[in-house]
C-alpha cells in the first residue's frame, strides 16, 4: 500500500495490512516448526478444516450461527465501516461459504446456499477482512448463542500464519518478544535504566526512596507490558511506588519484560511459547508469584494461558489490579484523591478485562478511591468499545480505519461529559495517543486518557 | 383420502420425521460434544465472573426468557420484538399441541375453548413475529447480504407451518380430539392408527405434512439452535476467579485459587 487510503463508509477492502516478508515468515515458522507448503490454497483448507473440528467453540461458531444480525448491531468495525464482510456474521461467512464447498447442501444447491471454492482473489478477501477484526468479541456478547467470532478470527489468522500469511505489524512485534522477550525489542540496559529514570523521578515526586530489583530472586516478579517501559513511564511509576508502599519484595524482569501476547491475536503456537518462556523465567527467578500490569489481551492470555503453566510449577499469577483492591480493603494504602481533583474522568473498560478477562469490578473500587468522582462511560463493562486498535490492528497503514473505529468510544465519553478517559490497557494507551490528536481536532475538543495505576500513583501521598 | 396415502402420510412421514430427529440431535450433540479444544485457552467464557454453575444457569434462564443479549448493545427492535413475540408464540402453541397427546381431565369443550382462545391467538402471535424477522431478512439491506437459501427455506416453511395451523384452529375448527389426537398418541405408542386421519380436511394434511417436514429438518439445519446453545463453551463452561491478597504474596507464601460466585454489580 502506496498512499494512505482514504475511508469510504461501506467499503474497507482497500485497508490491506502490509504483509510480513518471507525472511519474516521463516523466522516466525521456524520458532514453532511450521514447515513451507507446497500450495497456499490447498494448505489453508486443511488448516482450517483441522482447527474447526479441534476447537469445540470454533466449530460451533462455525455450525450454529442462525443469520439473525444481532451482531451487525453490536460490531464496532461494522458500525464503523458499514461493510457487511468487515462485520461478525459476514467474516464467519467468508469461511462457513468454504466449509459449505465440502458439504452436502453446498454439492448439490452452489451458489444458491453461498458455497464458494478458495481461488487466490477468495483467499486475499479473506485475508483483508480477518486482519480488519478487533477481536474485541462484543459480537460473542449479544448473540444469543455465543457465537464468538474473535474466537473465529484468531482460528483463521492462525491458519494464514502458517501459510505464510501474517501481517508485518503482528509478525515483528512477535518476532521481537521472542529474540528479546518484549515486543519493543528493547534491550537490558535500555530496560534498567528506564527503572531507574522511573525510581528517581519517585524520589524526587514523592520523596520515598524505592529499592529496586532486576533478574534478581524475589517473593514476586512484576511483569507489565513493555510499553510502560516506554511511552507510560506513569504506569510504571504507580506499580513500583505501589508495591513499595505495600512492602511486597518484587524483581523486574529483563529477560522477559513483556505481558502482551500477541501470539493471542495471530497463532495458538506462538502464544504458547511466549507463555512458556515466562514461566521459564519466572521459575529462574524462584518467585512464587507473578505480578501483570495493565494490559488487555495480555490479561487475557495471562490468565487463560500463562497462569495454568504457572500453576505447574507452583507459581501464581495475579492481576496488579488485585493486590491494589486488596490494599485499600484492608485499609493499609493511604490515599488523597483530592489530588486527582480537576478532571471529568470516565472509565472504559479495555474489552480483554470486561470480555474475557472477568477484571470489571476491581478496577472500579481501585479508581472510586483515587478520584474523588467518576463516570462510567454509558457502553461500559461488558458493553464496552474497542480503543479500535485491539487484535494487533495498531500499525500505521491500518490508522484511518482505526481512527473511525475510536470515534465510538471518543463520542461515548462525551456524552456523559468526560473530558479524562480511562482505559488500563497498553494498546488502549497507544490506540488513544495516536487517534486523540485528530479526534480532539475534527471534534473541537480536548480529551485525554491514561492508565488507572497513573492515578493510583498521583493518590499516594509522598513524604 | 386414500389409505395408502394416509399411510405413507400419517405413518411413514412421521416415524422418519422422528427418527431423522432423534437421530439427527443425538448425531449433533456427539460431534460438539467429543471436541475438547478451546484455542488453547482455559476459558472462553463470554459471560463476566461466571464461576460457577449458578452464574451460568442465571444466565441460561435469562437468555431463552427475556432474550437479554439482545438488549445489551445497540437497539435492534424490529429483531427483538419479532424474535419474542415468535418465540413465544410458538411455545404456548407447542403447550397446546402436548396438551393433545397428554390425558388431561378437561371436557372437549375446554380443549376447543383453550385452542380457540388461546391456541389461536398464540399462533397469530408467532405468525405475525416471524413474519417481522421475514420482512426484515427481505427489506433490510444488510439483513439480505447475509441471508442465503437456507434462511428463507426454514422461514417460509415455518411460516406455513404456522398459518395453516391458524386457519384450522380459527375457521376449520376440526375435531381434532377425535381424530389427530388419538392418532398423534398412537403413533408415540408405537401402535400406529392411521384410519381417524382418512377423513381430515385437506388444510390439517398440509399443517401435519410441513410440520413433520420441518421436524425432519431441524437436527441439520440452523433450526438445531433449539439446543445448540446448551453446548456452547462460550455460555456453559465457567470461568476462573483469580484473588489474591497482599499478605499471601509476602513471604512467598502461594495459594491456591479460589472459586468465588461473583455474578458482578
Amino acid at each position: 500500500m502506496a498512499d494512505k487510503i482514504v475511508f469510504t463508509y461501506g467499503d474497507t477492502s482497500d485497508f490491506r495490512s502490509n504483509w510480513a516478508n518471507d525472511a519474516l515468515v521463516e523466522k516466525l515458522h521456524k520458532n514453532v516448526n511450521v514447515s513451507a507448503c507446497d500450495s497456499r490454497l490447498e494448505s489453508f483448507m486443511e488448516k482450517i478444516v483441522e482447527a474447526t473440528a479441534n476447537n469445540r467453540n470454533v466449530k460451533m461458531a462455525m455450525e450454529v450461527c442462525i443469520h439473525c444480525g444481532a451482531c451487525l448491531n453490536a460490531c464496532p468495525t461494522f458500525l464503523s465501516s458499514g461493510d457487511i464482510r468487515n462485520s461478525p456474521v459476514g467474516r464467519g461467512d467468508l469461511i462457513r461459504n468454504l466449509n459449505k464447498s465440502r458439504k452436502f447442501s453446498g454439492k448439490v444447491f452452489g451458489k444458491l446456499v453461498g458455497s464458494v471454492s478458495l481461488d487466490q482473489e477468495y483467499f486475499d478477501t479473506i485475508s483483508t477482512y480477518y486482519y480488519q477484526c478487533l477481536e474485541c468479541r462484543r459480537c460473542g456478547e449479544i448473540c444469543p448463542f455465543g457465537v464468538d467470532q474473535a474466537d473465529v478470527t484468531r482460528t483463521v489468522r492462525s491458519a494464514l500464519h502458517d501459510v505464510g500469511k501474517i501481517s508485518r505489524y503482528t509478525a515483528t512485534v512477535i518476532d521481537n518478544v521472542e529474540r528479546t522477550g518484549n515486543n519493543m525489542a528493547l534491550p537490558p540496559a535500555a530496560l534498567k535504566s528506564t527503572i531507574e529514570f522511573a525510581r528517581d523521578e519517585i524520589k524526587e515526586e514523592k520523596n520515598i526512596d524505592l529499592k529496586i530489583k532486576i533478574d534478581e530472586p524475589a517473593d514476586a516478579m512484576l511483569v507489565p507490558p513493555s510499553a510502560d517501559f516506554f511511552s507510560n513511564i506513569e504506569t510504571l511509576k504507580g506499580y513500583m511506588l505501589f508495591l513499595h508502599v505495600m512492602g511486597i519484595d518484587y524483581t523486574f524482569t529483563t529477560e522477559h519484560a513483556e505481558l502482551a501476547n500477541f501470539g493471542l491475536f495471530s497463532d495458538y503456537k506462538h502464544m504458547g511459547i511466549i507463555a512458556d518462556h515466562l514461566t521459564e523465567v519466572a521459575k529462574k527467578n524462584g518467585v512464587k508469584t507473578v505480578i501483570a500490569g495493565e494490559c488487555g489481551h495480555g490479561w487475557r492470555a495471562f490468565k487463560n494461558h500463562v497462569i495454568p503453566k504457572l500453576e505447574k510449577q507452583g507459581i501464581k499469577g495475579v492481576h496488579i489490579f488485585h493486590l491494589v483492591e486488596d490494599s485499600i480493603r484492608s485499609g493499609k494504602l493511604p490515599l488523597d484523591p483530592s489530588v486527582n481533583d480537576g478532571k471529568s474522568y470516565v472509565y472504559q473498560d479495555p474489552c480483554n478485562y470486561a470480555r474475557g478477562g472477568d477484571l470489571i469490578n476491581e478496577p472500579r473500587y481501585i479508581l472510586s478511591k483515587v478520584v474523588s468522582e467518576y463516570k462510567n462511560s454509558p457502553h461500559s463493562r461488558e458493553r464496552t468499545w474497542c480503543c479500535g486498535g485491539g487484535g494487533g490492528l495498531l500499525s500505521d497503514e491500518l490508522l484511518p480505519l482505526r481512527t473511525e473505529y475510536a470515534k465510538l468510544w471518543y463520542n461515548d465519553a462525551r456524552s456523559v461529559g468526560g473530558t479524562h478517559v480511562i482505559r488500563p490497557c497498553a494498546i488502549c494507551k497507544a490506540q488513544m495517543s495516536h487517534t486523540l490528536p485528530s479526534l480532539n481536532k475534527t471534534y473541537s475538543d480536548s480529551v485525554t486518557s491514561s492508565g488507572l495505576m497513573d492515578l493510583v500513583y498521583t493518590a499516594i501521598p509522598g513524604v | 383420502m386414500d389409505y395408502a396415502i394416509a399411510f405413507i402420510l400419517f405413518l411413514i412421514l412421521p416415524y422418519f420425521a422422528l427418527l431423522s430427529f432423534i437421530i439427527g440431535i443425538i448425531y449433533r450433540i456427539y460431534s460438539w460434544m467429543h471436541v475438547h479444544g478451546l484455542t488453547a485457552l482455559r476459558s472462553v467464557s463470554l459471560i463476566p465472573n461466571s464461576f460457577g454453575i449458578r452464574d451460568i444457569f442465571v444466565d441460561l434462564v435469562k437468555r431463552v426468557t427475556t432474550f437479554h443479549t439482545l438488549r445489551k448493545m445497540e437497539k435492534d427492535t424490529p429483531l427483538t420484538v419479532g424474535a419474542m413475540m415468535f418465540h413465544y408464540g410458538i411455545w404456548i402453541s407447542l403447550l397446546g399441541h402436548i396438551a393433545m397427546i397428554v390425558p388431561l381431565p378437561i371436557s372437549l369443550k375446554v380443549h376447543e375453548m383453550i385452542a380457540l382462545y388461546i391456541g389461536a391467538p398464540a399462533g397469530i402471535l408467532a405468525a405475525v413475529g416471524l413474519l417481522i424477522l421475514i420482512f426484515r431478512r427481505i427489506f433490510v439491506g444488510k439483513m439480505r447480504k447475509i441471508s442465503s437459501l437456507e434462511d428463507y427455506f426454514i422461514s417460509f416453511l415455518l411460516i406455513s407451518v404456522i398459518i395453516f395451523g391458524i386457519v384450522q384452529t380459527l375457521y376449520i375448527r376440526p375435531n381434532f380430539m377425535a381424530t389427530v389426537s388419538p392418532w398423534l398418541i398412537s403413533i408415540f405408542q408405537f401402535h400406529p392408527e392411521v384410519a381417524t386421519m382418512t377423513s381430515v380436511g385437506l388444510v390439517t394434511i398440509v399443517h401435519i405434512t410441513l410440520a413433520f417436514l420441518f421436524i425432519a429438518c431441524i437436527p441439520y439445519t440452523k433450526m438445531i439452535h433449539i439446543i445448540s446453545y446448551l453446548f456452547q463453551p462460550t455460555i456453559t463452561k465457567k470461568s476462573f476467579s483469580v484473588q489474591a491478597k497482599v499478605e499471601d504474596i509476602k513471604g512467598g507464601v502461594s495459594t491456591p485459587a479460589k472459586e468465588v460466585g461473583d455474578s458482578g454489580r
